[in-house]
């Protein structure tokens, strides 16, 4: 707590080597520069060009600053490239190993995420909605809820991890800074379009892979299996029918725009996992634990009823051909992410279609 | 963007080099408590994780301007690394904010304004513009988080009078502050406000008018916030600092 000045006392100046004296006398007499600083950089004379697409953060790697190494010895918030300063303190960034996190295209994803931003608020044609057949509103309002929730845990699982991250990969940072955003966009949008058209918020799901999700600590890595390899590649499947079976200009417009988020967003975890496999012993490995569990988990959730109804009353135009053509093309929705999945498995090197779950295996029929 | 003298380039590459370096602690601290939060708070989420993309662009746009024009990157400040009152190491939202939103950005934010004065070309003054507006959004977050809680719990005041205290002490004499005494990047920016080193005097004393206007734009976010009695009980020293700063 500061102390209260006496009256009259001397009143300290703000700048360093100002002679002490009466307030109304001070003078502020500038002190010598050290430039200890000058002539201080591993690498001088850059001058990196914009291209057509403008400056982009892959055109900076250059040189040395170019050089990202299998390990980043270093716990401080150095800039990869930036010198030293001996005696900072340690930080805790924990995630310090490339395959724990990198992605080649990191650079790229983020600038494609800066650069192709949607507002909700005013790109969104809501003017287009019309009301809908209650048993279709409660059903498009129950899918935005349930994908609300998917956006949900992607941002916590994302921010929990994103400060243990080091600053040598800090293009899979700021990538993920960009995800996350995403995310909130998608909250608001589906948010929005469940409270615009006479609907409301549906039921809150049980959570089962969120949770799974949300409890993947061990590593950033194991995390991405389920966010992205399992959860993110049935989320694609679902925002992909819901476009084909859009209402209205302003849902096509949200799912349209949710999917080309959503895609950078899975072309990060797979392109990460693939670096995980091919860079580091024992990821497959690991791998194949988690995905026995994770693919129990997510049969576990895809029997849930609630989304199950809700996709095949929106795919039949209500709830009578829901019971039919509806579920039919719901099953169908949930077989190509099977199928996907599979396909997804075999290209990371970590092949499943021998070991499937039975609860995801039943789904390969239809 | 023309070539600048090698002083005026190497001054520019270390501030960018500091900016590059401490602006994702306002990316990474706040995405850890995000975490944390319910999302029942969907508002207040949602402007933390704009602020984590806009530190994410902060520091795309310094490391381009520090490989854009025949410089590079220099040496690391430590200014945010293990100090006690470090933004890091708060262990409650409110401390959090008041040590980020209210000192350390409010004194980026105070600088970002008086870009003008430093940049030397339309790619820098547009480039501290637009970082002005983010910080301007998050400061104000911070503001009114704190304005909040004045209102609707009046029992935390001498909690959030003591993370002031701590934040006072490090605007000035901390390293995070750019402009402050204690950091190298003041001799860079002198060097800037004042055309090159020759010019080093004259830019000093511009250095103080940017660290007077620090103080006093800090002074008017804590009264609007409803804390400015510590102003005027003589509990903080920044009213006296800011009367020496000239």
């Amino acid at each position: 707590m500061a102390d209260k000045e006496p009256s009259g006392a001397v009143v300290p100046a703000a700048v360093a080597g100002v002679e002490a004296a009466g307030a109304e006398e001070a003078v502020q007499a500038v002190p010598e520069p050290s430039y200890e600083w000058m002539g201080l950089s591993n690498q001088w004379g850059v001058r990196v060009k914009p291209d057509e697409h403008g400056l982009r953060l892959s055109a900076l790697n250059v040189g040395i600053y170019g050089e990202v190494p299998e390990y980043w010895d270093d716990q401080t918030r150095r800039p990869r490239g930036a010198l030293p300063r001996p005696g900072t303190p340690p930080l805790p960034y924990n995630l310090r190993a490339k395959h724990q996190l990198w992605a080649d295209c990191a650079a790229d994803l983020y600038e494609e995420g800066i650069q192709r931003r949607w507002i909700p608020a005013t790109d969104v044609p809501w003017s287009t909605l019309e009301p809908l057949p209650d048993a279709i509103e409660r059903s498009v309002c129950q899918v935005c809820t349930e994908l609300m929730q998917y956006a949900n845990t992607e941002i916590e699982i994302i921010t929990y991890w994103q400060d243990q991250m080091s600053y040598g990969y800090y293009e899979v940072k700021q990538f993920l800074a960009t995800a996350t955003f995403d995310c909130a966009r998608h909250i608001e949008a589906l948010r929005k379009r469940a409270l615009a058209n006479g609907g409301g918020l549906g039921l809150e799901s049980k959570g089962i892979v969120n949770r799974m999700i949300l409890e993947s600590r061990g590593g950033w890595t194991e995390s991405v299996v389920y966010l992205y390899l399992l959860r993110g590649t049935f989320a694609m499947q679902l925002l992909r029918h819901m476009l084909t079976s859009a209402h209205n200009d302003a849902e096509s417009y949200i799912w349209g725009h949710m999917i080309q988020d959503h895609a950078r967003h899975l072309t990060y975890g797979y392109d990460h996992l693939k670096y995980a496999v091919t860079h580091h012993d024992g990821a497959a490995a690991v791998m194949r634990t988690l995905l026995s569990i994770g693919e129990a988990m997510m049969g576990s959730e895809l029997n849930d009823a609630v989304l199950r109804s809700a996709m095949a009353i929106i795919q039949g135009g209500g709830v009578d051909a829901g019971r039919t053509v509806g579920m039919q093309s719901y099953l169908h929705l949930v077989g190509g992410f099977v199928r996907d999945y599979l396909a997804l498995c075999d290209w990371l090197g970590v092949p499943r279609a021998d070991r499937l779950h039975a609860s995801l295996k039943q789904y390969l029929e239809y | 963007m023309a070539p600048l003298p090698d002083d005026m380039e190497e001054a520019e590459c270390l501030l960018c080099t500091f900016f590059n370096e401490v602006e994702f602690v306002a990316g990474d601290v706040p995405a850890r408590w995000i975490a944390q939060t319910t999302p029942d708070f969907l508002e207040a989420r949602h402007v933390l994780l704009v602020q984590v993309m806009d530190e994410a662009r902060h520091m795309d746009v310094f490391r381009k301007r520090a490989l854009v024009n025949g410089g590079g990157l220099m040496r690391m400040s430590g200014a945010t690394s293990g100090f006690v009152g470090s933004i890091d190491l708060a262990r409650d939202f409110t401390e959090m904010s008041t040590r980020l939103h209210i000192s350390g950005e409010g004194a980026v934010l105070s600088m970002f304004r008086m870009g003008e004065l430093f940049a030397q070309n339309e790619a820098e003054k547009r480039m501290y513009r637009l970082c002005a507006q983010d910080e301007a959004r998050h400061v104000a977050f911070g503001v009114l988080h704190l304005r909040y809680l004045n209102a609707a719990w009046p029992e935390r005041r001498e909690e959030i009078h003591a993370y002031l205290d701590e934040a006072e002490a490090q605007i000035m004499a901390g390293q995070q502050n750019p402009a402050g005494t204690q950091a190298e990047t003041s001799e860079a920016l002198a060097i800037l406000l004042g055309g090159g080193k020759q010019g080093y005097d004259e830019g000093h004393k511009k250095l103080l008018v940017i660290r007077r206007r620090q103080l006093k734009e800090y002074m008017q976010r804590v009264k609007s916030t409803g804390f400015g009695d510590r102003f005027e009980d003589g509990r903080s020293n920044i009213p006296a600092q800011y009367a020496a700063a000239h």
